[in-house]
């Protein structure tokens, strides 16, 4: 009995410390990591929409829903902030969607998943098949990384059901 | 000479990754070009030689019995440290090795130099382990990398880590008429890999061929001497 108090307490003890030194280091490299996010995410819209375009979020309501944020990019279109779940990451993505509904595209702001498998939503094959395409239409999955793709696939989907109601 | 040995012996004759086969997949996943190849073996180095240091400081204290959790906690926190600061500082990199930083938990190097060594050797000596290994390590990442990638995409380049936009060098070598582009997928990977661990393999032999027969001509002297 004061054997396994013994353990805990070490187990503890260690758990404690490192608790200690992740909450630190956590300190120091947040604000650094949301910086760099940031900068990540308006590089994005601009490889979407090009420099110099005001973008005017708009609200809306809809609950379960992997929209995030929607923003209407100056004249040119409509641009969709969505979070999903992967394989083994979040997938922060924006999609740009012209007046019309064809796609002017698609970038990720955050993913994790396998290089060589769930990696390819975020890879260039991958980008033009998506932006060649209409909101509305289904869109294809990526075989070898089904699953990532798929949670693209499907929040593109609600995407595009959103525009259909409200912006066309 | 016992220490350099004990430094060296990471390099070839105990390789982590063609001598003891340890930390495979992460290899043959990070192997596909130079950047990774490095950043990957660094991350690697670093996580090894501070939790080799911990656990060796921590091995008089630590209670056999739950050794293995108090290891994994000790790994998994530096682990996330690592993380934390690639993501704020080498952006570009973290974003390219994606969820292989956050596995180095579970490489075997580390846990298997922990339990081998560290667990039951000096700090001094476990910092040398460490760099031997995690250099070991690293040097088989970078010659799958150079392979795969001069035969898959014909181009051997390096940038810097911290900063993408500057490259250090980018020579095309092949013409991109013809690369072989199958060295940049995962079956490329276990290609290169077996041929160069059965090179290794084969010196080794070599290697303990020749020792074992000076040690015969050792003896049959010594008879002779008689």
């Amino acid at each position: 009995m004061k054997k396994s108090l013994y353990l805990a307490a070490f187990l503890a003890w260690i758990c404690v410390m490192s608790g200690g030194i992740l909450s630190i280091v956590n300190d120091i490299t947040a604000p650094i990591i949301e910086y760099n996010k940031a900068q990540a995410e308006a590089a994005n819209f601009a490889k979407i929409f090009g420099e110099g375009v005001n973008y005017k979020a708009v609200e809306f309501d809809l609950t379960d829903s992997s929209i995030e944020q929607i923003f209407v990019a100056g004249d040119m279109g409509y641009a969709y902030k969505v979070r999903t779940y992967g394989y083994q990451s979040e997938i922060v993505y924006i999609v740009g969607v012209a007046q019309d509904g064809s796609i002017l595209g698609f970038e990720c702001l955050e993913l994790a998943d396998t290089p060589g498998f769930g990696m390819k939503v975020n890879e260039p094959e991958y980008k033009a098949v998506v932006t060649s395409s209409n909101i509305e239409n289904k869109i294809d999955t990526i075989s070898g990384a089904t699953i990532t793709s798929k949670a693209v696939v499907d929040t593109l989907a609600e995407v595009g059901a959103h525009y259909a109601a409200n912006f066309k | 000479m016992n220490r350099w040995k004990n430094f060296s012996s990471g390099f070839v004759r105990e390789n982590p990754v063609f001598g003891l086969y340890l930390g495979i997949c992460s290899v043959l996943a990070v192997s596909n070009n130079l950047d990774n190849a490095i950043g990957m073996g660094v991350c690697v180095i670093i996580t090894l030689l501070f939790s080799n240091i911990i656990i060796s400081l921590l091995r008089k204290v630590t209670p056999n019995d739950i050794r293995i959790p108090v290891y994994i906690v000790v790994i998994a926190t530096l682990v996330t440290v690592v993380e934390m600061l690639m993501y704020a500082y080498a952006n570009t990199l973290a974003q390219s090795l994606g969820t292989f930083i956050s596995l180095i938990v579970v490489n075997c190097i580390i846990l298997g130099r922990a339990e081998a060594f560290a667990s039951k050797n000096g700090v001094f000596d476990s910092i040398l382990d460490a760099l031997g290994m995690g250099l070991g390590y690293t040097l088989a990442l970078v010659a799958l990398a150079l392979i795969r990638q001069l035969l898959g995409t014909g181009v051997l380049s390096m940038s810097n880590p911290f900063d993408p936009s500057q490259v250090f060098f980018n020579i095309e070598i092949i013409p991109s008429d013809f690369v072989i582009s199958l060295f940049t997928q995962p079956a490329g990977a276990f290609l290169t890999f077996g041929v160069l661990s059965g090179l290794m393999a084969l010196y080794n032999g070599k290697k303990a061929e020749k020792q074992a027969a000076l040690a015969k001509a050792a003896a049959a002297a010594a008879k002779e001497g008689k």
